[in-house]
């Protein structure tokens, strides 16, 4: 009796709106978009964030609701507030305060009936990296805003702008213990600001490298560290990492990602070392001369990589930089060929992530690749070489299976040795073939999860036909899941410690059930 | 000095209340709703004509829609089997309807329809119509006859009242009146604050409704004691008190540490599952203000305070009360956690289980249960929905008890689920189970063996044709499906 009719008001509230005039409702959600972001700290997720422009409130501002959930995606709490146009881009936590960053403008929510006067209006406005401090009781602590420069009229040729693109949009990293560090980069310069967990200005720093390709940060509690990579004479090389002082923003010397020789590297790690608490870069050590070039199937056979490397970095000053080097170039590995092919398994590796494991090692994990003769291509062969460069006809003589992972581990000295191969979808590919823009090759993916609390790592493997959940200290498979099982579209994203998100598609009924699931 | 005869006597007795305990089906697989009442339910549009109320065309065309749709609602809940038909029960509930109905005849010119609601919200309602269902969970709540003859002569008295129809009729009206229409246009002519505005609308709706829904609840009150009144049926105003906590089972510790329960079957579980070792924001000392919470004046029930007060000078003074029987409850409440689990509720339903262990409950088959949440923990687990099943609720709304169970089946890690379930798949206390749950035993370890899920269909047909009328077939018909 208490709560009569309980089960009939559901059905009440639909029927209310179903007899609201569908014109009405259209016009109001129209208007109505929302941001959905995952809350990290120390780079473990910790909660999830929907950010929601409810409604326009004046000639530019808007109204917005954060509603925020913990890790098992219960509702927690609501925040109200209205600002100008605002897109969120990365939300971070520290001590019980979110710091949530955005890109701000006052130019979204206006219409333009001419594209001149749109220009106009677009060349004059300001867009900002702003930064809203909230707290676990729903309070607004502040705010901290940088003003960018960004050329909005060559982003947008419509008369309603809807997205700003800076040229690095804001990258937010809890400080532990301190706050929090977010860095970004206009047309102009990058920047790299710290505040304290109280939302205030600790210092800002700026770093003229416009030319970079993109960023990626760490924080500990004494330093920040930027991962940069820029276009140099290696295709897959350029990085240098950027430290600051969290104490008073002083800046350490730039140290360049080269082996002994100068060389580049190519980086497809950049993590906090779950053993020591530092960061380390790992990744494929690129060939002084192969290297230089775009990778495909062949170039990686044909010796594209010399080794693998780990770079420690356990503190800002060169001499604290501690770099591991894996070679196989000079022959010295038994378990691989001096062109860097795994012996015990017959093929190459194309890298696509690595990490460390909470005992110092690092493993790299990425697709192996099976090389074999091509007949076809011999087809082809006298046209290609005739026609465009010999090279080629070459390169179109070979192909490569693709279908599985592969994991190799570099112990604290040094030493690599093969770990398992993780069997996935079947894949192919030739010769000629270049890789996937986020490095994947075949589909296959990799990203480590780990459980602080058991100390184990694991790796998931997304392919095209599955994920596979691979148990990286036992060398075994704990679950296979497929991405399509009948009507259904299952996907696996990375989820609170030690577990992953499923969320299964059920095309029949166009709804979406949502899991965490421990690995 | 007791006899031997009496001892032997006393103890035939015994054993056959323990062989009837035993015995004794819940109810069938055909007592489901839609199998029950599935002639009712292919005749209800037919029976259930909506008349003429209103001249103006409009108004008449959108009153037909909503009474179709609460026509259309009352089928599906009964396709979806969410009512049973249980004789026992039904008799016990009729019993009292028909007390009511003979002592006032001249509000019911139809003999009213009672349905039992599976859900296990401490609730009941009016349907309109001549209709009221009357949850499990109720069944279990109620102290004594008495008191459930106060809510259902609530609820009769809604039906005698037309509030249903009333409440269908003024949402006609008012989704066709020219105010609505106006507001909603309002909400398109303003430039700004559209979404405030519309939200507005329907928020004054809702608050017009909310305080004529409160008056409605008091005048079925009152024509609820003028009906107990007319039958004899005494009245305890404290009813209306207790009706607070109706909802606490899940807010109450249990009554040993959590490892108890298990090690009683001697399951060991590691301490370090059942505490939270997430760095999640539900580990945090968050304190937002509770939004969920409903404002005073939406809320459809008059505070059951301001009831009791209300009420407490028509109180039957010096009246005995008659308990429910006891089969009865215990019926309902075997029965509101078979609901639980088939609905895949699995902590609620283990919790339930355990708060039937506090009061020394030694009935073997929520022993069957307890297994069988453990079977159904590691189908989930198999298919990828643990997480649901458990449905992890955050810590301010649950006891530090329920919290641990739930985080408990959250990190057990799967081998050792696996394994839980193959101990108490072998113990002992299946010797004495009755033929069907020893049949679903097997059924449910089947499935959660079968991790890959290919075998399934099979041996959900399998139980099916063996079991065909054993309300566990319920179960099995969802894997029969798939």
């Amino acid at each position: 009796m208490k709560k009569t009719l309980t089960t009939l008001a559901g059905a009440f509230l639909l029927t209310i709106a179903s007899y609201a005039q569908t014109r009405v409702f259209k016009a109001v959600s129209n208007e109505m978009s929302s941001k959905f972001s995952t809350i990290y700290q120390d780079g473990a997720l910790v909660g999830y964030i929907n950010v929601t422009q409810l409604e326009k409130v004046s000639k530019d501002s808007f109204s917005y609701r954060i509603d925020i959930m913990d890790e098992n995606l219960n509702d927690i709490g609501t925040i109200n507030f209205r600002d100008l146009w605002l897109a969120l881009e990365d939300v971070a936590l520290e001590g019980d305060v979110l710091c949530l960053s955005y890109v701000k403008t006052d130019l979204y929510g206006k219409e333009f009936k001419l594209s001149h006067k749109f220009r106009r209006e677009a060349a004059m406005v300001d867009v900002f990296v702003y930064n809203q401090f909230l707290n676990l009781d729903g309070k607004i602590l502040g705010h901290q805003q940088h003003k960018v420069d960004v050329d909005l009229t060559r982003l947008n040729n419509g008369m309603i702008p809807t997205e700003v693109h800076i040229r690095h949009q804001p990258h937010l990293r809890n400080i532990p213990g301190k706050g929090f560090a977010v860095s970004f980069g206009d047309d102009r310069q990058n920047m790299v600001v710290a505040y304290t967990t109280e939302g205030q200005k600790l210092w800002e720093k700026k770093f003229v490298e416009s030319a970079a390709q993109w960023y990626s940060m760490l924080t500990t509690p004494t330093e920040i560290y930027l991962l940069e990579k820029k276009k140099t004479r290696y295709a897959q090389g350029g990085y240098s990492v950027y430290s600051y002082a969290v104490a008073n923003g002083k800046a350490y010397p730039v140290y360049r990602l080269e082996d002994k020789d100068g060389v580049d590297l190519r980086v497809t790690g950049f993590d906090i070392d779950p053993k020591t608490g530092r960061p380390f870069a790992s990744g494929s050590m690129l060939h002084e001369k192969k290297g230089r070039r775009e990778p495909i199937a062949t170039r990686v056979a044909l010796g594209l990589y010399k080794g693998v490397f780990t770079i420690h970095f356990n503190g800002p000053a060169k001499k604290d930089i501690k770099p591991v080097y894996s070679l196989w170039a000079d022959g010295g590995n038994p378990q691989f060929s001096s062109k860097g092919r795994c012996i015990p398994t017959n093929r190459y590796m194309y890298l696509n992530s690595s990490f460390k494991d909470f005992e110092g090692n690092t493993y790299f994990s990425g697709t192996a690749m099976k090389k074999s003769f091509r007949p076809e291509g011999v087809l082809y062969l006298p046209f290609l070489t005739a026609y465009f460069a010999p090279h080629w006809g070459v390169q179109n003589l070979s192909k490569f299976d693709v279908s599985n992972g592969i994991v190799v581990k570099q112990d604290t000295t040094g030493k690599l040795i093969y770990s398992n191969t993780i069997p996935g979808s079947k894949g192919k590919m030739r010769g000629v073939d270049g890789m996937g823009w986020s490095g994947s090759l075949g589909g296959k993916e990799f990203y480590p999860v780990s459980n602080s609390d058991t100390r184990a790592k694991y790796l998931i493997m997304r392919d095209v036909q599955k994920t596979v959940i691979y148990d990286v200290g036992r060398k075994k498979i704990l679950r296979e899941i497929p991405v399509k099982d009948k009507s259904l579209l299952i996907k696996v994203y990375p989820a609170k410690e030690g577990h992953i998100l499923v969320s299964e598609y059920d095309k029949k009924e166009k709804s979406t059930r949502i899991s965490i699931e421990a690995v | 000095m007791i006899s031997r005869r009496k001892i032997a006597l006393t103890l035939l007795l015994l054993c056959s209340a323990f062989s009837y305990a035993q015995n004794a089906s819940l109810y069938e697989f055909n007592h489901l709703s839609s199998l029950y009442f599935s002639k009712q339910t292919d005749s209800l549009k037919k029976a259930w004509v909506c008349k003429e109320e209103f001249d103006k065309k409009v108004t008449q065309k959108k009153f037909k829609e909503i009474w179709d749709e609460r026509t259309e609602f009352l089928i599906k809940s009964l396709k979806d089997n969410d009512y049973v038909y249980s004789s026992e029960i039904q008799a016990y509930l009729e019993g009292i309807v028909e007390q009511l109905v003979n002592a006032n005849k001249k509000y019911f010119p139809v003999k009213p329809l009672v349905l039992i609601d599976r859900s296990s919200d401490v609730n009941a309602y009016a349907v309109g119509s001549n209709v009221f269902a009357v949850n499990l969970g109720m069944l279990t709540f109620a102290r004594n006859r008495e008191e459930l003859a106060l809510i259902i002569a609530h609820e009769l008295s809604h039906n005698i009242m037309q509030h249903p129809e009333n409440s269908m009729k003024s949402r006609a009206q008012w989704l066709t009146s020219d105010e609505y229409k106006a507001s909603l246009n309002a909400v398109l002519d303003s430039k700004y604050e559209r979404y405030t505005r519309l939200k507005k609308v329907f928020e004054e709706y809702k608050f017009g409704r909310s305080r004529h829904q409160r008056y409605k609840e008091s005048e079925a009150d009152s024509m609820a004691l003028v009906l107990l009144q007319n039958s004899r049926i005494p009245f305890d105003p404290i009813s209306f008190l207790r009706l607070d906590s109706s909802d606490l089972h899940y807010q109450q510790n249990l009554k040993a540490p959590l490892k108890n329960y298990l090690s009683a079957y001697g399951v060991e579980v590691n301490e370090a599952w059942m505490k939270k070792r997430s760095k999640g924001l539900s580990t945090r000392n968050y304190g937002f203000k509770d939004s969920a919470r409903l404002a005073d004046s939406l809320k459809t029930h008059p505070d059951c305070t301001e009831r009791y007060e209300l009420t407490r000078k028509f109180a039957t003074q010096g009246a005995t009360f008659t308990p429910v029987p006891a089969s009865i409850v215990e019926k309902a409440n075997k029965m509101l956690i078979w609901k639980l689990y088939q609905n895949k509720s699995l902590t609620p339903c283990l919790y339930r289980v355990l708060l039937e262990k506090d009061k020394g409950n030694t009935d073997p088959w929520y022993d069957f249960m307890f297994y069988t949440v453990f079977a159904g923990l590691t189908v989930a687990d198999n298919d990828l929905s643990r997480f649901n099943a458990i449905g992890v609720v955050p810590k301010e709304y649950v006891s530090t008890s329920y919290y641990e169970l739930q985080t408990m089946l959250e990190q057990i890690p799967r081998e050792n689920l696996h394994k839980i379930c193959k101990q108490l798949h072998d113990a002992p206390f299946w010797n004495n189970m009755p033929v069907e749950e020893k049949a679903f035993r097997s059924f449910a370890y089947a499935l959660a063996s079968d991790v890959e899920g290919k075998k399934r269909s099979e041996s959900a047909r399998e139980f099916a044709r063996r079991y065909s009328s054993s309300l566990y077939r319920e179960f099995a018909e969802i894997f029969q499906k798939k």
